[in-house]
C-alpha cells in the first residue's frame, strides 16, 4: 500500500511554498529521497509523519488521512519517524527511551517495555540497554533512533538523513540495519549518500525545490549513463536538479 | 515500561524529600491552632499541604515540563494525546503530594483520635485542585522556559502566590489562592463555601489554562488570548464570591443540632456528639439553675453548642474528652462578653474577666483545682473573697464588673487580690 500526496501545497509561512499541488506516490520497499538541502525533503517526511499537515490536498495511507482528527492516531500508530536529530528524554537509560517511545506510540506499557529489547536488539544495542543515552555516541543515538521507530512494528519507516554526520564505519553498519529493517517495513529515506543506491533501495525520488524531477524504480535513474551503477545515479542526480556536472 | 523504572528518573523522586520536610515544618507551627474538629484538621492538613507541597510540585512540573520539551516528544508523532503524556509524567508528582497530605493526616491522627467526625472531602479536593493546578503551570513554563529558569521562578513565584495575601489588608486576595483556609474553624463554624468555589474556580482556570499553553500552545494567537482570558474570567467570577469576606473564610454552622430535654431545659449538641447528649443534660442543667440563682439571671430555655442569644439560650460545648468540670467552665464563662468593647488606651474593663470567669465557674458548681487552673490564683482568690459575701451583694458585683467588660465608662470593683 503506498503513501500518496494528493495536490498538496504546503509553506511553513503566509505567501512562501515547499510545494504546490504535488501528486506523488510512494510506493512499497525501500524508497529514497533525494535532492539538494531546501529542496524538501525533510518538509516531505514530515507530511508523510503527520508532523506537518498540507495546506491544500492531503496524505493518505490505507484510507486514512492524518490531517483529520479521527484518522490522526490509527495513521501514527503505522508510521515511525526518525528526525535528524535524536533528542532522547534527559535521565533515560536507552531501554527505557525505547520503551517509552512504544507507549507513546500508543502501546501498553508491559509490551512496549518487552518489545524494545526486541528492537535493540535489530539495531545491536542490546549490550547498551542499560546506559544512559546521554552517554552515547552520535552513532549509537542514531541507532536508538532508528530503535524507537521499530519498537511499535511500524508499517512505514520515515528516516530524515539518518547518516549525515556519521563516520563511514557507523554509515555502514547503519546501512546494514536499514536492509533489514526495509525487509519487514515500507522504508523512506531522505539522503545525499548515492554511493550505495542501487544496492540498498528499490526505488527513488528526487526533488528540486519542491517539484518532483523524478520518481521511479533506481534502475530507470541508473539508465541515465555513467561507467558504474553510482556514477550514473550521481549523473542523472546532478542532471535532475541542474548541478554541474 | 516498570512504575519503577518510569519513577526511578522523575524530578517528583528528588521533590519529595523537600516536599515532606517542608510539610513537617509548616504543620509543626500551625498544629497549636488545631481544634476540636475534623473540620479544623482538615483544614491545617491541606492549608499545610498546599503552602509546602504546591510550590515544590510546580517546580517539579517546570522540570518535568522542561524534560519533555528538550525530548521532543511532540516530534515523536506520539499516538497518545498530550494530555495523556503529560498526566503519565504528572502522577508520580502528584502522588508524591497525595502522600504528603496522607502523612499529615497520620501525624494528626494521634491528636484527634478521640474527635468524632470524619475529615471533609471538599476541602481536600480543592487542596489537591490547586496543587494540581499549579504542577501543570509547572509543565507550561517548563515547555517554553530552560529549567535554570522555569524552576526556581515557579518555586518562589507560587510560593509567594500562595503567602504573601495573608499579609495584605486586602483580605479577599487570600481568599482565592487556596492557601487562606488558615486556622478554620471552631466546632461551630463551618468553611464559607463561596471561599471554596473561588479556589475552586481560581484552580481550574489555571490548570485549563496551562493545559491549553502544554497542548496547543505557541500555534495561533487565538490559543494564546484564550490561554490569558482563561484566569481572567476565572477572576471575574471568583471574585465577587470573596469580595466582602473579612480575614476569616468561616460562616456559622448550621446543622441540625440533636436536642434533648430535662427538667423543662432543653439541652442540644452538634450531632457527631450526641452520644454524650445524657452526660450533657445532666451536667449542665444543674449547672445552669445554680448560675441563675447566683447571677439573677433568668433560666434560659434552651442550652446549646449551637447559636445562642445569652437570655433565653445559653451557649456550652462537650469537647472530646472534656468532664464535667470543663463542661461547667464553659457554660459558665460563655455568659461573659466573647470580645472586649473597641476603648482606648487606659480601658481596665479586662481586669475583671479572670474574676468573673471564677466566679462564674465556682457558683455554676466546677471544681476549685479546675478553676484555679483556668483563671490564675489570684483571680481565685477574688472569686472566694466574693462568694462568701451575702448573695445581693454577690449579683451587685457580677452585674456592674459585667457592665465594665462591655462598656468603656465603667471601671470594674473588687476584682483584684488583697
Amino acid at each position: 500500500m503506498p503513501i500518496s500526496f494528493e495536490g498538496c501545497g504546503f509553506g511553513y509561512h503566509r505567501g512562501s511554498r515547499v510545494f504546490t499541488d504535488l501528486e506523488l506516490s510512494l510506493p512499497e520497499g525501500r524508497t529514497a529521497l533525494l535532492g539538494p538541502n531546501g529542496s524538501g525533503k525533510s518538509t516531505l517526511l514530515c507530511l508523510a509523519a503527520s508532523l506537518l499537515h498540507p495546506r491544500t490536498g492531503r496524505v493518505r495511507y490505507r484510507g486514512l488521512d492524518p490531517a483529520r482528527r479521527r484518522d490522526r492516531a490509527r495513521y501514527r500508530a503505522l508510521v515511525g519517524w526518525m528526525p535528524q536529530g535524536i533528542r532522547p528524554l534527559p535521565g533515560l537509560t536507552v531501554r527505557e527511551q525505547v520503551g517509552y517511545a512504544g507507549w507513546l506510540k500508543g502501546m501498553p506499557r508491559r509490551t512496549a517495555w518487552r518489545r524494545s529489547l526486541a528492537a535493540l536488539e535489530t539495531v545491536e544495542l542490546a549490550s547498551l540497554a542499560d546506559r544512559r543515552c546521554s552517554e552515547l555516541s552520535g552513532g549509537q543515538l542514531r541507532r536508538v533512533g532508528l530503535a524507537q521507530t521499530l519498537v511499535h512494528e511500524a508499517e512505514v519507516i520515515l528516516l530524515d538523513e539518518p547518516t549525515a554526520g556519521l563516520d563511514p564505519a557507523q554509515r555502514e553498519r547503519f546501512h546494514e540495519i536499514m536492509a533489514q529493517v526495509g525487509e519487514r517495513s515500507h522504508l523512506i529515506v531522505s539522503t545525499h549518500d548515492v554511493q550505495d543506491l542501487a544496492d540498498a533501495y528499490g526505488s527513488v525520488v528526487v526533488l528540486d525545490e519542491g517539484r518532483v524531477g523524478y520518481a521511479g524504480p533506481v534502475a530507470g535513474l541508473m539508465a541515465h549513463g555513467g561507467d558504474t551503477p553510482a556514477e550514473s545515479i550521481e549523473h542523472a542526480y546532478r542532471r535532475l536538479v541542474a548541478q554541474e556536472v | 515500561m516498570p512504575l519503577h523504572r518510569w519513577l526511578r528518573s522523575s524530578a517528583a523522586v528528588a521533590a519529595f524529600p523537600f516536599m515532606i520536610a517542608y510539610l513537617i515544618f509548616v504543620l509543626g507551627g500551625s498544629v497549636e491552632f488545631l481544634e476540636d474538629n475534623w473540620l479544623s484538621a482538615t483544614v491545617l492538613v491541606s492549608s499545610a499541604g498546599v503552602l509546602a507541597m504546591g510550590p515544590v510540585c510546580a517546580a517539579a512540573g517546570a522540570w518535568e515540563g522542561a524534560r519533555l520539551a528538550r525530548g521532543r516528544i511532540g516530534g515523536g508523532v506520539p499516538v497518545r494525546p498530550p494530555v495523556l503524556v503529560l498526566a503519565w509524567s504528572a502522577w508520580p508528582i502528584l502522588g508524591g503530594a497525595a502522600a504528603g497530605l496522607l502523612g499529615a493526616f497520620l501525624v494528626l491522627a494521634a491528636a484527634m483520635a478521640d474527635v468524632p467526625g470524619t475529615p471533609d472531602p471538599s476541602v481536600l479536593a480543592v487542596a489537591l485542585l490547586v496543587i494540581l493546578a499549579w504542577t501543570l503551570v509547572g509543565f507550561a513554563v517548563g515547555r517554553y522556559a530552560h529549567p535554570l529558569l522555569g524552576v526556581p521562578l515557579l518555586l518562589v513565584g507560587t510560593w509567594l502566590w500562595l503567602a504573601y495575601p495573608a499579609a495584605l489588608e486586602t483580605f479577599w486576595v487570600r481568599h482565592l489562592t487556596g492557601n487562606n483556609l488558615g486556622f478554620c474553624c471552631e466546632t461551630h463554624t463551618v468553611f464559607h463555601p463561596g471561599a471554596l468555589y473561588a479556589q475552586a474556580i481560581v484552580a481550574t482556570a489555571l490548570a485549563g489554562a496551562a493545559m491549553l499553553a502544554w497542548a496547543r500552545g505557541g500555534r495561533t494567537r487565538r490559543v494564546w488570548a484564550g490561554i490569558a482570558a482563561l484566569p481572567l474570567a476565572a477572576a471575574a467570577v471568583a471574585i465577587p464570591l470573596v469580595r466582602d469576606m473579612g480575614p476569616e473564610a468561616q460562616v456559622p454552622r448550621s446543622d441540625a443540632l440533636v436536642c434533648g430535654e430535662r427538667e423543662g431545659i432543653e439541652v442540644c449538641l452538634w450531632p457527631e456528639r450526641g452520644k454524650r447528649l445524657d452526660f450533657a443534660a445532666r451536667t449542665v442543667v444543674p449547672a445552669a439553675r445554680r448560675l441563675s440563682a447566683g447571677s439573677g439571671l433568668p433560666l434560659p430555655g434552651r442550652i446549646t453548642e449551637g447559636p445562642a442569644d445569652g437570655a433565653t439560650s445559653w451557649r456550652f460545648a462537650v469537647p472530646p474528652g472534656a468532664d464535667g468540670d470543663d463542661v461547667v467552665f464553659g457554660l459558665a464563662t460563655s455568659l461573659l462578653p466573647a470580645e472586649p468593647p473597641v476603648c482606648g488606651p487606659g480601658w481596665s474593663g479586662a481586669e475583671a474577666y479572670r474574676p468573673l470567669s471564677a466566679w462564674l465557674a465556682l457558683t455554676a458548681g466546677a471544681g476549685h483545682d479546675v478553676v484555679g487552673r483556668r483563671t490564675g490564683p489570684q483571680a481565685l482568690d477574688v472569686a472566694q473573697r466574693t462568694l462568701a459575701r451575702p448573695p445581693t451583694e454577690q449579683m451587685r458585683w457580677f452585674r456592674h464588673n459585667l457592665v465594665a467588660l462591655s462598656r468603656c465608662d465603667t471601671a470594674p470593683r473588687e476584682v483584684s487580690a488583697l
